[in-house]
């Protein structure tokens, strides 16, 4: 409309028409806000995608669940302007959280859970993917959870999955003051975005369950191609495998009546729950009556808890999958993975576990009969080695000695190594080959005494009996050796004994008869000579006397006898007295008392090395220079006139030696063995006793000397005594 | 009393002990009987004696008393020796053993020689004189 029609418009058009105009303006700047708002809308749901564009392209970095809740919560707080973001994942059909991720709130893991269940609760009528808005007031044990002015609550679950997503966006109560309240297009936006994160999950999920199949596999077959011959290291490797494959916390494996040998946890040591010993004799007692597959869940009795080595605290088996150990067809052990974190082992884990504790009774089963076959080798060893017999095992083709027992070696002085170079005809020279012969052998095996020779040379008396054996299907045959030396030793002693005592026997027998006869005869001289003088008659005076004088000779002669045979038992009877001797003057002495014996002439002759310091029993030594001198003086050639008797001593290492000699009638060389005999007389022509020279080498014997005889008729005796210079008993 | 015998019964004394044969000399004295007495105080002079007169049967005795127990030959071991002598000649003597010895085995010793007639303690006495020459006679 131009001016010029303006004017031509009334007062009243005018007015009418600037009514119109203002509506008009009006109408504008409200579609111009429209506009705007519009506008704002447009820029806010574009900044909305481009943060959950974001989100999309950072959680496609994330590798583990964990942190992309952790971003999803995160998010929640940057997209949709909410003061608190809360991500859970739950296991539906199980009704268990599993994982969660909170910002812009500290929640503990107990109100996490808390919050779940509460949910869980609440949503139970409603569907999938519904965004909730929950103001204060509703809900109220969740206000006393989170102190909230309003909440926005929506939940996502992939297809054929057991799982499922809760998402929470909230405005604390002091926040509420800033807080614009929640348009539909939020709501719907929040829905998308729990889609988005869900479908992020599930790629995740499906590409890291791929992931860690093989990595299951990989892992599995790495610890079975690493088993050695040890099954309790093996059974080590499984049990730590069982918790690393089931990604529990901790596992153990637990033998029933090996209670220190077989319990283990295998967790890293830094977050280590150890089960204490009662724990697990607990746990046993528990699930013995359980099915072959055990499954605790928090549910299960509280007892069942463990206490945790970090920090001693006791902790709730929150969740533990277990399997028995069935060792033929006997419950042997409990084999269990536990889980304090969100893991929730599935079928998958429950077969790796079967797969484990089936490895773990095949182990079990090797190491019982290691157990029993090294049992019965100790057995066998300490048999062999600790027997006092001597056993060898021999080859019976080349005659080697194979192995040998310690009692072997001892007896024949050979080290184990040394055995092994010896053939078995070196150790008895003298017996014959077909001792160690199989064939023989197998039919004789009867032991026999034979001589050894040790390796230094010595000969000892075995009783050696054999036996074949087979060792890793080869025929050997064993020998065992029993040292009779000692038996035999007493053997030769006995009869040694036995023929000493025959001898002495013999001796008194010979004794008694002697001494009957030479004690009679003096008595019954006399009793024949007083009977002729009885009977008087033609017998003359002169006779008388002579009868007389023969019957005092008979009486000294006996009384002589008597003497010496108290010697001879002084001799056998007295302890020596051993006590320092002057020869010199005990040769003067016995000299003078025995040169009367003969009315000839016997001059003595001493020849004694000075210094002689003689030690021994004076009394036995004087009756044996008496009885050597009084013999040279009864024995001396009375066809001559130089008759002596020499009595000569010299030192002579240790020893003295005593020399009495003559130049007298001398013995016979038939006789000369036996002057040392009792009773013996080697001649009529005194009225010898037969003791003198016995008595003389009995004395001698007891002073640990020796006493020998030379001598040549009609020249003269010498007898040599070799004495200790210093008589020691 | 024995029938008596006009030619002297040749006898030998075998003993070591001086007493004794003086004691037996007496007795062989005092029996009255004529006997050419030979003392021998070493046995093995008496069987070199009868050995050298093995050949003469008036030279050999008829009798011999003999001691037992002597130092170098003993009675046993002159018996054993008598045993080499001629049988003829051996069957001519009789020996009576003169003993102090108590023991039986002596006894049954000396008795189990053929020409031992009789065995008799010392000292020999009248009686057993007596003993002999009956012995003798038979």
């Amino acid at each position: 409309m131009s001016l010029i029609e303006l004017q031509k418009l009334s007062k009243e058009e005018l007015a009418k028409k600037y009514l119109e105009l203002q509506l008009r303006v009006s109408k504008f700047s409200s579609v111009e806000q429209e506009l705007i708002n519009t506008k704002d809308r447009l820029d806010s749901e574009v900044f909305m995608h481009k943060r959950m564009n974001y989100f999309s392209q950072q959680a496609f970095n994330k590798t583990n669940e964990h942190d992309l809740l952790k971003l999803a919560a995160e998010s929640v707080i940057d997209i949709f302007e909410f003061e608190v973001g809360i991500i859970l994942l739950a296991n539906s059909e199980k009704r268990i959280a599993l994982q969660y991720a909170s910002e812009g709130i500290k929640l503990e893991r107990e109100r996490a859970f808390k919050l779940f269940n509460l949910i869980q609760t609440n949503l139970n009528y409603y569907d999938i993917g519904v965004v909730l808005q929950i103001n204060k007031g509703q809900w109220s044990d969740l206000h006393d959870l989170l102190s909230f002015h309003q909440l926005m609550v929506t939940r996502v679950a992939p297809q054929e999955s057991d799982l499922t997503l809760y998402f929470i966006g909230g405005v604390l109560e002091s926040g509420a003051l800033n807080y614009n309240p929640v348009e539909k297009q939020r709501a719907d936006a929040f829905g998308v975005f729990a889609q988005q994160v869900l479908a992020q999950f599930v790629n995740h999920k499906k590409a890291s369950l791929i992931e860690d199949s093989e990595k299951r596999l990989t892992k599995l077959a790495n610890v079975f191609l690493g088993f050695g011959s040890d099954p309790i290291e093996n059974i080590h490797a499984l049990t730590k495998l069982a918790r690393e494959l089931l990604r529990g916390d901790f596992s153990f494996y637990k033998g029933l009546d090996k209670m220190d040998l077989f319990a283990y946890s295998s967790a890293p040591v830094a977050a280590q729950p150890y089960l204490a010993v009662e724990d697990v004799l607990f746990l046993k007692g528990f699930i013995r009556n359980a099915s072959t597959d055990f499954h605790i869940d928090k549910h299960v009795p509280e007892s069942v808890k463990v206490r945790r080595e970090r920090d001693g605290k006791h902790v709730h088996l929150f969740r533990t999958l277990g399997r028995k150990v069935i060792l033929d067809g006997q419950f042997t052990g409990v084999l269990a993975v536990c889980f304090e974190n969100g893991n929730v082992p599935g079928e998958e884990e429950t077969q790796m576990l079967n797969i484990i504790a089936s490895a773990i009774a095949v182990e079990e089963k090797r190491y019982n009969s290691l157990i029993v076959l090294s049992e019965s080798e100790e057995r066998y060893r300490s048999l062999f080695e600790g027997t006092p017999h001597g056993t060898v095992i021999l080859n019976p083709v080349n005659k080697n000695l194979v192995y040998a027992n310690p009692a072997f070696c001892t007896m024949f002085g050979f080290t184990v190594d040394e055995v092994k170079h010896v053939k078995f005809e070196m150790l008895h020279p003298e017996l014959s080959s077909t001792f160690i012969s199989l064939k023989e052998s197998s039919v004789t095996n009867q032991s026999l005494v034979v001589e050894c020779k040790r390796k230094d040379g010595s000969v000892f008396h075995a009783e050696i009996s054999n036996q074949p054996v087979q060792i890793n299907h080869t025929d050997y045959l064993a020998c065992f050796y029993v040292d009779i030396s000692l038996q035999k030793k007493a053997q030769d002693e006995l009869i040694q004994n036995n023929a000493e005592l025959k001898k002495i026997n013999s001796e008194l027998d010979n004794f008694v008869y002697s001494v009957s006869h030479d004690l009679r005869a003096p008595l019954l001289a006399i009793k024949g000579l007083i009977s002729l003088i009885q009977s008087g008659g033609n017998l003359d005076e002169g006779s008388n006397a002579e009868f007389l004088q023969l019957v005092n000779d008979s009486v000294i002669r006996m009384d002589e006898t008597i003497k010496e045979i108290l010697e001879y038992s002084r001799n056998a009877r007295l302890a020596v007295k051993p006590e320092r001797i002057n020869l010199a003057e005990m040769a003067t002495l016995a000299h003078k008392d025995v040169r009367y014996y003969s009315a000839h002439t016997v001059d003595l002759i001493l020849e004694i090395e000075p210094g002689i310091d003689l030690v021994s029993d004076r009394s036995r030594l004087n009756t044996v220079v008496k009885n050597l001198v009084a013999n040279s003086v009864k024995y001396a050639r009375t066809d001559i006139s130089n008759s002596f008797v020499k009595v000569s001593a010299f030192k002579k290492d240790r020893d003295l030696i005593i020399q009495v000699s003559d130049n007298g009638e001398g013995i016979s060389e038939h006789h000369q063995k036996k002057v040392f005999q009792m009773f013996f007389r080697g001649s009529n022509k005194t009225t010898g006793t037969g003791l003198g020279l016995y008595i003389t080498s009995e004395i001698i014997q007891k002073l640990s000397g020796e006493i020998t005889l030379e001598s040549v008729k009609n020249q003269g005796t010498t007898i040599s005594i070799r004495l200790p210079l210093e008589y020691q008993e | 009393m024995p029938e008596q015998n006009t030619s002297p019964v040749r006898c030998y004394l075998v003993d070591d002990d001086k007493i004794f044969n003086l004691i037996s000399a007496k007795i062989i004295e005092k029996s009255g009987w004529p006997v050419q007495l030979s003392i021998f105080t070493n046995a093995s002079e008496a069987l070199a004696s009868l050995v050298a007169a093995q050949d003469d049967l008036n030279a050999v005795p008829s009798m011999i008393l003999l001691d037992v127990r002597m130092p170098d030959m003993d009675g046993f071991e002159f018996l054993e020796g008598l045993q080499n002598l001629n049988p003829t000649l051996l069957s001519k003597i009789n020996v009576y053993m003169l003993t102090s010895s108590l023991d039986d085995r002596d006894i049954n010793r000396a008795l189990s020689f053929p020409m031992v007639r009789k065995f008799f303690n010392k000292p020999l006495s009248i009686q057993d004189m007596e003993l002999i020459l009956q012995d003798q006679a038979t």
